[in-house]
Parts: C-alpha cells; structure tokens; sequence
C-alpha cells in the first residue's frame, strides 16, 4: 500500500472518530436539554462518521469490486448526514430547503447530489462550517468529474481530478470534525 | 417564534445562574417569559431530572440550580455556538 493512502486513510479514521465523538456529544446533550433538534444533528454527525469510516475502508480494500462498493457507500452515507443535518437547521436559515433533495436525487449521478447538498448546508450554515461544506460540496463535483466534463474531452485529466476531489473531500471533511470536537473538547476541559 | 423546549431549559437555567444560582419562581417566571404554571410544570422535569431543586424556606419557595444545571447550561450555552455555525438552534 502506498505511504500517501496510508496517510489519507489514517486523517480520515481521525475525522470518522471525531464526527462520532461530536455526536455523542450532542447526543448526551440532546437528551438532557430535550432537544429533538440537536438529536437528529447528532445522528447526522454520526452518519457523516460512518461516511468517513466507509471511505478509510475504500482506500485500504485490495479488491477494486469492495473498494467501489465502500466509495460509492460513503458518499450514500455523506449524503444522508447532509439532509438529516439539513433537516435539523432552523427554518429561518434556510432549514427547510432540504425538502427539494429527493427530488435532485432521481436524475443525478450520486456525487452531484452530495455535492448540491453540501453546497445549500454551506448556504445555511456559518463560520468554518460554512467554508467546510463549501469545500465539501466543490469536491463532490470534482469526484463527479466523469460525468460532468464528459463532454469537455478532459481525456487524461479526469481520473486526477477523481483523484484531487478524493483527496480534498477526505481531508475537509476530517478537518471539519476535528475543528468541531477540538471546540467541544477544549471547552469541556476549561 | 415560538420557542423549542430545549430553548427555554436553557433561558430558565440562564436566569437562575444570572441571579446567582438561586431565584424564586416569580422572578424566574418574568425573567424566562413564561407562564407561571407552565414554569412549575416545566421546573418539576428539571428537578426530576437533578437540574434543579425547588426548595422552600420560611415559606417561601426558592429555585436553585444544581452542579448538573450548571455543567448542562455551560455545555448548552457552547454548543449554541457551535450549532449556530451549522444553521441549527437549540
């Protein structure tokens, strides 16, 4: 195994064990302050957890068969965390915008709705949540490539860009959580 | 807008650490914006849950919180920020 997927792979089993981290945070939170709100975020982080878990299993599988099925899990996975994150911001921000993602999901390839759905998340959301979807959603495009630059006669190109929105996703995502639970963490150690 | 639950938990924690930990419920009543009743009904959860405890003394009934209120309005009172970051309110 390459050292560089060694490396990915151990920044995104950090982020998958922060985004879990998070939610049993906001778990054990939830069901003291009675928050049904912050319930459902803390099951999409959990989710968001698992996306990433599956992605560490895509990186180190030795069968290209395994590995597709755990890439195209991952982004399943990402996409559920979106909307039940989605579906637990307050209307006033937008919250309610998640009720349109079935409908993107019919004639969409996978990527292309995970990356729509980032993309309204870093509408909705704030502060370094808002650049982090953004750079989420950007990357789902970018792994969207084949399909999307099909026409574009990108030939070469393609599986580096593949390549470069797998890499920027993985690290983004782990970066997001880590900044999160080092918040939850430093706080809860004042 | 209406309020969630989990809002005015952390209002009627607020007021009570605002008024140095301990506050009689008409005060805290007024301060939280909410319904006498609805504060008692709301206040007995809290002390089943050990959030706070409503004592009385010289026949007076006092609400004080407790070292979990406290720890839960200081996680709340973080978490509010860093769920704002996301779009989402308590």
């Amino acid at each position: 195994m390459l050292p560089e997927t060694l490396m990915l792979g151990s920044i995104v089993l950090a982020g998958a064990a922060a985004f879990l981290l998070l939610s049993y945070r906001f778990a054990r939170i939830a069901s003291l302050a009675s928050s049904p709100r912050l319930a459902l975020a803390a099951a999409g982080f959990s989710i968001l957890g698992m996306a990433q878990l599956l992605s560490a299993a895509s990186y180190y599988s030795s069968e290209a068969r395994d590995a597709y099925m755990f890439y195209v899990g991952s982004t399943s996975f990402s996409m559920a965390g979106y909307v039940l994150i989605l579906a637990s911001a307050s209307p006033s921000r937008g919250g309610g915008l998640y009720a349109v993602s079935p409908a993107l999901l019919l004639p969409s390839a996978i990527d292309i709705t995970a990356g729509l759905l980032a993309g309204v998340l870093a509408y909705v959301a704030g502060g370094v949540a808002r650049a982090g979807f953004a750079v989420l959603a950007i990357s789902h495009f970018l792994r969207a490539a084949p399909l999307l630059g099909g026409g574009l006669h990108l030939g070469s190109a393609l599986p580096l860009l593949v390549l470069v929105g797998e890499v920027v996703r993985a690290v983004s995502a782990s970066a997001l959580a880590l900044f999160y639970t080092k918040g939850v963490l430093g706080h809860e150690a004042e | 807008m209406r309020r969630s639950r989990a809002a005015i938990i952390y209002e009627v924690l607020e007021v009570v650490v605002r008024n140095g930990g301990e506050v009689n419920p008409t005060q805290l009543s007024l301060e939280a914006n909410l319904a006498y009743d609805r504060m008692m009904r709301l206040l007995e959860k809290l002390e089943e849950r050990g959030l706070v405890e409503v004592v009385a003394e010289e026949g007076r009934k006092w609400v004080r919180i407790t070292r979990k209120g406290r720890e839960l309005y200081h996680h709340l009172r973080h978490v509010r920020r860093i769920l704002s970051d996301f779009g989402i309110s308590l």
